[in-house]
């Protein structure tokens, strides 16, 4: 447990780090903020705002209050951080649904961080 | 002996309703007494609920002088109100029957019992309800299918701020034409997210 709480308490701004939701979601998200309480963070795929707790690292999602827990913080390798600060961008919403395509290195990006996490979880 | 209790062969088992109306529990006839009406009117009265549930019966108006026994034969002389609800009804005719039927239909869609039936996440006041609404409605596709073909099926993705099924969302994503098995691993940051 103090593991835990001291991996979630070393994430820092501009992380990227994996939750999951009970139902299954892979949630990628990228830190935006950090307090002495919370980590503020976005997924970079459905842009979703979580504030999780920084002790539990568990963030209440939705009306249901649905709860979404860190499994891994795990660092990427560079050239996957930055394709996912990229796709982070590429999914703003507000676009056409045929600017979202992704390439071959976002594709092999997803791909990467879909196992990564899963062999690294906390 | 009763009515009921003269025929051997007679398994007839009277309505609720049915039984107050021709037996009181002191085994008297209590139509009278029930109506708080003179025994004659209460026969009217009866023979023009007859008339009103049976159309075609042959019942002739006015004064009727082939007794009923309803209650004990021997109440009969006990009790003045009995003495003078008399009938036409022949007591092997079958419209007893006919109106004891029509007296449970009434029975069973009148006030008499009262429905326990109640919609799910409404519960009367003072009364537990088990049952948990569990979702308002499937989120439908807003993609090209919404216009066509399967005409928005439930959505389960998120591109773009917009709920997608699976067959839009891996066009939006350019993933159609992968493997299946990495079509899902792509699109699983994708899911649509329990609100």
């Amino acid at each position: 447990m103090t593991d835990r709480v001291d991996r979630l308490s070393g994430l820092a701004k501009g992380d990227i780090f994996h939750a999951a939701s009970p139902n299954g979601a892979s949630l990628i998200c990228l830190v935006l903020a950090i307090t002495k309480s919370t980590i503020e963070a976005r997924t970079v795929t459905t842009q979703c705002h979580f504030v999780f707790d920084r002790r539990t690292g568990i963030a209440e999602w939705g009306a249901d209050r649905v709860p979404c827990t860190i499994d891994s913080v795990a660092p990427l390798p560079p050239d996957i951080h930055r394709v996912m600060l990229e796709i982070d961008l590429k999914f703003r919403p507000g676009k056409g649904l045929d600017d979202y395509k992704l390439t071959a290195t976002e594709k092999h990006a997803l791909l990467f961080v879909d196992g990564h996490y899963a062999s690294n979880r906390l | 002996m009763s009515y009921f209790e003269s025929d051997p062969d007679f398994s007839y088992i009277p309505s609720p309703l049915a039984s107050l109306l021709l037996n009181d529990p002191n085994g008297r006839n209590s139509l009278g007494l029930l109506q708080g009406q003179s025994a004659q009117s209460a026969s009217s009265a009866y023979l023009d609920l007859l008339r009103r549930l049976t159309p075609q019966s042959s019942i002739p108006a006015g004064t009727h002088s082939v007794p009923f026994a309803m209650g004990t034969a021997a109440s009969l002389p006990q009790n003045p109100a009995a003495a003078t609800a008399q009938f036409s009804l022949h007591p092997e005719s079958d419209l007893l029957r006919k109106l004891d039927t029509a007296i449970r239909a009434l029975d069973s869609t009148s006030g008499n019992r009262r429905s326990s039936w109640t919609a799910p996440g409404h519960a009367a006041e003072g009364q537990s309800d088990e049952t948990q609404v569990a979702a308002g409605g499937d989120l439908m596709c807003q993609g090209v299918c919404s216009m066509g073909g399967t005409y928005g099926t439930t959505g389960m993705y998120t591109i773009g701020g917009r709920v997608l099924c699976p067959d839009c969302a891996a066009k939006a994503a350019g993933v159609a034409d992968e493997p299946a098995a990495e079509k899902v691993r792509v699109l699983t940051p994708f899911l649509l997210q329990r609100r």
